[in-house]
């Protein structure tokens, strides 16, 4: 992995991710601060709260609980602006390469004693290290709300980390599918369609599991089948669900560098 | 020239690509390719576009695969060599983009950073091309074309190459900075700086190669040298005092002769020496001989149809 490279590319996203970390910690924060009104104030006796319809648990990623501070950080895992968010950070770097083919500003650099490999690792490192900057601002956030705002205090450090890093791994194989992706086309706009394609189809593949029974046989084509941050913070164990994601970072990684070391670089 | 000649002459040139071809899917874009560049050579490489000038420098690069042939550069045999020998190469792409965002000095820094050599020369290039600190402290988004390129010409040369391999390099300069280029090219060959310099601008060629290459149709038609490019036609024009005594039809050496009163005008190609003896002996008022330019040979090969 080239140093220089890597460096660029983190300075190039550098402004987009502080938008991205400002964004989630003002999301995060909200959202604790409306469960807490929420669960001071509401009356939880309504059934729709305690049995909400199928269909709100399959956008929610199969589980809703607005009565306890967990099913809200739930909540806001699998809310469509964190899900926003999150994918943007994934994405931010790992278009990059589409971008320099296109703008041509590739030719100056693996012009260069640098190895394409070494060009990429570089890359899909500044991708996670931008992911890892904003699922972290989201983690500081659910702790900061945990010792300021009322009710949150009731989440387990322990249970919010673990649905962090398992964030964290799905982003990540999203991420480096982007990498891939982008490391195989010429144009930046393509690359970013065909990595938020990857993203929504995969999110809408979730959903429709979960909504239809007949559709079950399908969940494993869907990373976000593989997390469910309501088992994940009630138990370890759930973490072994993510062997499965992470597999997909490290395949798409290898096929990355290995496509990448192979191509033509034309616009 | 024997084989053990051929052996030496492609060890020791500062780039050898012997029967380059490459193909994208049917379309045969370079096929067999064959030019080297000695050390201390200015090599240029002429040709119309969609010849294949700019494929042929993107294989010798890495940036395309070949689909066939061989390349070795600086001494080492590509692919496996490619990462040593551009540590000591210089490159200068047809179309470039630089980073909107990087200052002038920004996007010099970067690459002198992936290069790995120090940038000992980025100073007095940045003052032979008028490249101030304020223009180098902006962002290049605000450049115009020609100081894209001006920096481009410097990030080729910044770290002292061996070998520079440019794409017409003189794209968006004004006339005085591309006379200041052509005086880099001649300094940088004169400290034994090899060069490969592909252009459809005939004359700069012309002033700076000491041997032209052009290609057709992925194919090279002819080479011409230095010496081949002085020797060539010069077209000339002799005017007599006027008198009664009929004026000679021909002279020695001479082609394509016509004339108007008292003004011959005719080509001429090789030893001067006999036409000049020749019109010692005439009542000669004026002579004029001008060589024919390089764009004489270009159309020579391509036909007065790409006129």
């Amino acid at each position: 992995m080239n140093p220089a490279v890597l460096l660029h590319a983190l300075r190039q996203s550098g402004r987009v991710a502080i938008v991205l970390c400002a964004g989630t910690f003002a999301f995060f924060y909200l959202v604790f601060s409306a469960s807490s009104a929420f669960l001071r104030e509401a009356s939880v006796e309504i059934p729709f709260f305690q049995d909400p319809p199928r269909a709100m648990r399959a956008l929610f990623g199969g589980s809703v609980d607005f009565v306890h501070p967990e099913g809200w950080l739930v909540a806001a895992m699998s809310h469509p602006i964190t899900l926003a968010l999150f994918t943007a950070a994934a994405l931010l770097a790992a278009g990059g390469i589409a971008a320099e083919v296109e703008r041509g500003t590739i030719d100056f650099v693996l012009t260069r004693p640098i190895r394409r490999s070494s060009y990429l690792l570089a890359v899909a490192a500044a991708s996670l290290i931008l992911l890892t900057a904003t699922e972290l601002a989201g983690f500081l956030t659910t702790l900061l709300a945990r010792q300021t705002v009322s009710v949150v205090d009731q989440l387990s450090v322990s249970g919010v980390l673990r649905v962090f890093v398992g964030s964290w791994t799905i982003f990540a194989a999203i991420s480096t599918v982007a990498v891939l992706i982008s490391a195989n086309v010429s144009l930046r706009s393509r690359a970013i369609a065909l990595s938020v394609g990857f993203v929504v189809l995969s999110f809408l593949i979730n959903v429709a599991v979960l909504m239809l029974d007949d559709l079950y046989g399908l969940r494993r084509l869907s990373l976000f089948h593989y997390f469910e941050p309501a088992d994940l913070i009630k138990s370890s164990s759930a973490m072994s669900q993510l062997i499965g994601p992470a597999a997909v970072a490290i395949v798409a990684l290898v096929a990355a560098v290995v496509t990448f070391s192979r191509r033509d670089i034309v616009r | 020239m024997d084989a053990t000649q051929v052996q030496g002459s492609w060890m020791d040139a500062a780039l050898a690509v012997d029967g380059l071809v490459k193909r994208y899917g049917r379309l045969l874009a370079v096929n067999g390719v064959s030019l080297n560049v000695k050390p201390g050579e200015i090599v240029g490489y002429l040709g119309p576009n969609g010849a294949g000038k700019t494929t042929t420098i993107r294989c010798i690069l890495g940036l395309l695969r070949p689909s066939s042939g061989s390349i070795r550069l600086l001494g080492s045999a590509l692919p496996a060599g490619l990462p040593q020998a551009l540590a000591r190469i210089g490159h200068l792409p047809g179309e470039f983009g630089l980073w909107p965002h990087l200052t002038g000095h920004g996007c010099l820094d970067y690459l002198s950073q992936v290069q790995h050599r120090p940038s000992s020369r980025r100073a007095e290039l940045c003052d032979r091309f008028e490249l101030s600190e304020a223009d180098l402290g902006r962002q290049v988004r605000f450049y115009s074309r020609g100081m894209r390129q001006k920096i481009a010409i410097v990030q080729a040369f910044q770290h002292d190459p061996e070998l520079v391999i440019m794409d017409e390099p003189t794209e968006g300069l004004d006339p005085v900075m591309k006379e200041r280029f052509l005086e880099l090219l001649e300094s940088y060959r004169s400290a034994g700086g090899s060069t490969l310099m592909s252009s459809h601008i005939l004359s700069e060629v012309e002033q700076a190669a000491d041997r032209v290459v052009v290609l057709r149709a992925g194919t090279v038609v002819k080479e011409v040298s230095r010496h081949e490019l002085a020797d060539r036609v010069r077209h000339c024009a002799v005017t007599f005092e006027p008198s009664d005594q009929p004026l000679p039809d021909t002279l020695p050496g001479a082609f394509n002769v016509s004339r108007i009163g008292d003004r011959l005008r005719f080509d001429h190609k090789g030893d001067m020496l006999p036409l000049l003896s020749a019109l010692a002996r005439l009542p000669v008022v004026d002579f004029v001989s001008e060589p024919g330019s390089l764009l004489d040979v270009f159309f020579e090969i391509y036909g007065e149809e790409s006129r």
